[in-house]
């Protein structure tokens, strides 16, 4: 897997880089800001673009802005956003409209190489992956009409598992229940999202947009 | 510059008020009595007397109009402006008595003493004109003139003889002067012209005077007007002092004269009446609405409020006047600690009459009027210290978390990564390396908290309802939230949010049951945001003084009420 990296403190860039290239990911290039980045993405055409949201020069949403526009100048390219506070209006702005090939982690969620790993691998297959402090938010603050509202707990907690990028091995082992367990009752939560049969990873992505939207 | 009357106390009676009261109206009886006795001595011989036989009727009727003018207006004025009063009396004195030289019931001697009081006539309509003003020019002035007609009077008594005089109509016959020895008729005439002529210029040099300060229009026009008819035909006589006058020619003038001062003084007091009254409608709406500028058309346009010991000039919401705001013609009254009102004046408005308005009442009120600008105004500078405040502290906690974020928190992050690496290279799950991992961590969650800026860009970039739902999304206790409110200004949006990030703070869910319901709308321009805590005793002191100061600071106030078992936050922010 091939992925570029833009931070604009050379530490992190620099610490992130090797600590992905010891997990056997092969970090192609490094930018200190957007127009770095975006040049990047262009020559290199990475799996992954892993992007700090504050970037200069005004340090707000930089990062969420280069986004937006590599997964729309270069569909093969999936991003995730790192971002040092739990800001669930960024998630929503980024992931809202399509959430496919994007994902949203805290940067101190990283140092545990092998989420960031996972979650790598989860966005290049077309998922989400949104940081689990930033689920339960998102689950908190559901508006009372929101069709999240039909799901029992043990379907929210699912719901929640696969927008951390869970697969549903992972989802079943997190709960400590069987995979067709797991299989059954994502069927049921689909159903009551009124999700239209259709390839799965599509149909976990929609769920996932319900859950953004609230 | 604007053009401003020179500063004047607003007009207070003074002290010997009292007695001046009853001047007046003796001085109104007395002119009422001349005109009776005028009437009432010429009717047994109408229309056969003498001197009333050239006289056609219509110049009777109007010297009538005249005379009942001048009486009127005397009984008019006389408590306001008593000396007006007296001034009139004189005026109808000069006018009419000489009119009594008609009555062959008179003895030639007093006939000869009532036709010598003309000259008077002068001295008491120089007497209106300048005494219309209460501000009250020096004496002196005044007392000339009296002392040069009263000069003239006497040396037509003593010196005149009309039989001698070839321009005097024939019932002038009976007519015997005291000192006919000493003058000649027409010295005496010339003599007695020429004092008359001395007090008729000291008066309209005065009143030129006057009149050119725009002060006190239509009466002191009028005045000088009467004052030059009643003057030029002593000086004509005595150029042309074998010519025979008509007799209408003689009286014309008087009669003129009369009219002239009996009936201005009328028009300005009906004038200055509209004047304060819409004066009065001004006070009243800036003492009720709190707004300045009355209709168009009004003499007053507007009202500015001095702030004590600075240049500041302020309407009656307390809203600075720029110089832009400055009139280009204005009466400022002032009291002893410097200017203290600024009355517009409109183009056209007579500025003497606007301040003759000013009555102790009507300035009560535009003082009080002062004080609730004055207070609004300074209301509002504490306000705006407040925000700045408010301002400042934002503007350092930003600074504080930028530098956090770009220093320590970086480079903890790094050192995780580090940590991170090493565990993975060395292949070891050491405890020790586990604890560290777990104490990084927990030092970056805190840090986070630390640094996050209270206030998030979602408050301004996605609105206060947003940021709202974030904070409940964060809510240690189930959070109802309703949010009706758009548009609001960043100040507002970003103290109801510090009131609601403050409330849900203090909610300890280990505490007990607890809950919050958070409610905002916007009501009669004004933002409405209700925190009901449950189970909870609010956030401490601190912690509150420090969102009321956010509230205070842009015009709004905050209540804490106990609620069952928990409090209710009530903020309301005007947000127009």
């Amino acid at each position: 897997m091939r992925v570029v990296i833009a931070d604009d403190v050379m530490l992190v860039r620099s610490g992130l880089a090797r600590l992905l290239e010891d997990a056997g990911v092969q970090v192609v290039g490094e930018a200190g800001d957007v127009d770095g980045l975006l040049a990047l993405v262009a020559r290199q055409q990475p799996d992954v673009a892993i992007v700090d949201i504050r970037m200069p020069p005004t340090h707000s949403d930089e990062g969420l802005v280069a986004a937006r526009r590599i997964r729309d100048e270069h569909r093969s390219t999936a991003v995730v956003l790192l971002s040092q506070y739990v800001e669930p209006r960024y998630a929503q702005r980024l992931l809202a409209d399509q959430p496919g090939g994007l994902g949203y982690l805290l940067k101190e969620r990283v140092s545990n190489i092998a989420v960031l790993v996972d979650a790598l691998r989860r966005v290049t297959e077309g998922e989400c992956v949104i940081d689990p402090t930033i689920v339960a938010q998102l689950m908190r603050s559901r508006r009372p009409d929101s069709p999240l509202e039909r799901l029992t707990d043990r379907e929210r907690e699912i719901l929640a598992l696969m927008a951390e990028g869970r697969s549903n091995a992972g989802v079943a082992r997190e709960l400590g229940i069987s995979e067709r367990t797991v299989e059954a009752a994502s069927a049921v939560v689909f159903q009551k999202l009124d999700l239209e049969p259709s390839p799965d990873v599509n149909r976990r992505v929609l769920a996932v947009l319900t859950l953004l939207r609230r | 510059m604007p053009r401003m009357a020179s500063r004047l106390r607003p007009p207070v009676r003074r002290s010997g008020a009292r007695v001046r009261d009853e001047v007046g109206p003796a001085a109104a009886a007395v002119s009422t009595g001349v005109l009776l006795v005028t009437v009432a001595g010429s009717l047994p011989d109408y229309p056969v007397s003498s001197f009333e036989l050239g006289l056609p009727t219509w110049l009777i009727a109007i010297g009538l109009l005249a005379g009942l003018a001048m009486v009127t207006t005397a009984w008019v004025v006389s408590t306001l402006r008593p000396s007006v009063s007296v001034g009139l009396t004189v005026a109808t004195v000069g006018l009419f008595v000489p009119a009594w030289a008609g009555w062959t019931t008179l003895p030639g001697v007093a006939q000869a003493l009532v036709l010598a009081v003309a000259p008077i006539a002068i001295a008491g309509v120089s007497h209106v004109g300048l005494r219309w003003s209460e501000a009250g020019r020096s004496p002196v002035t005044l007392g000339a003139i009296y002392v040069l007609a009263a000069g003239a009077a006497v040396v037509h008594a003593v010196g005149y003889d009309p039989l001698t005089d070839p321009g005097c109509a024939s019932t002038c016959a009976a007519v015997r002067p005291f000192a006919a020895a000493l003058l000649s008729s027409r010295m005496a005439y010339a003599l007695a012209t020429a004092l008359t002529s001395a007090a008729a210029i000291v008066a309209v040099i005065s009143l030129v005077r006057d009149g050119a300060r725009d002060r006190f229009g239509v009466v002191v026009w009028a005045a000088l007007l009467a004052v030059v008819v009643l003057a030029v035909p002593w000086i004509a006589h005595v150029v042309t002092w074998t010519d025979v006058p008509s007799l209408v020619a003689v009286v014309l003038p008087d009669v003129v004269a009369g009219l002239l001062i009996g009936i201005a003084p009328l028009v300005a007091v009906a004038a200055t009446r509209r004047v304060r009254l819409e004066v009065r409608e001004l006070v009243e709406h800036l003492t009720s609405a709190g707004t300045a500028a009355s209709g168009g058309g009004s003499p007053i346009p507007g009202v500015a409020f001095a702030i004590p010991d600075e240049d500041r000039w302020v309407d009656s919401s307390g809203t600075e006047l720029g110089s832009a705001d400055v009139p280009a013609r204005a009466v400022v009254v002032s009291d002893p600690a410097g200017p203290a009102l600024r009355l517009d004046v409109a183009q056209g408005a007579d500025a003497g009459a606007v301040l003759a308005t000013l009555t102790p009442a009507t300035m009560l009120a535009l003082q009080n009027a002062r004080l609730a600008a004055v207070s609004l105004a300074r209301l509002g500078d504490v306000r705006a210290s407040q925000r700045r405040i408010v301002d400042a502290s934002d503007a350092e906690r930003q600074r504080i978390e930028r530098d956090l974020h770009d220093g320590a928190q970086q480079r903890l992050v790094s050192a995780s990564f580090q940590l991170s690496l090493a565990r993975n290279r060395m292949n070891d799950g050491s405890e020790a390396l586990t604890r560290a991992e777990a104490s990084l961590r927990e030092a970056l969650a805190r840090l986070r908290d630390l640094g996050h800026g209270i206030f998030p860009a979602t408050i301004t970039a996605e609105g206060l309802a947003a940021a709202l739902e974030d904070l409940a999304g964060m809510s240690r206790v189930p959070t109802t939230l309703d949010v009706q409110a758009l548009g609001l200004d960043r100040d507002v949006a970003v103290a109801a949010y510090a009131v609601v990030a403050t409330a849900l703070a203090s909610v300890r869910p280990d505490a007990g049951p607890s809950s919050a319901d958070i409610a905002a709308a916007v009501r009669d321009g004004s933002l409405e945001l209700r925190v009901r805590l449950a189970g909870t005793a609010g956030p401490v002191q601190d912690d509150l003084v420090d969102v009321a100061d956010r509230v205070g600071a842009v015009g709004g106030r905050l209540l804490i009420e106990p609620f069952d078992d928990g409090v209710v936050l009530t903020a309301e922010m005007p947000c127009v």
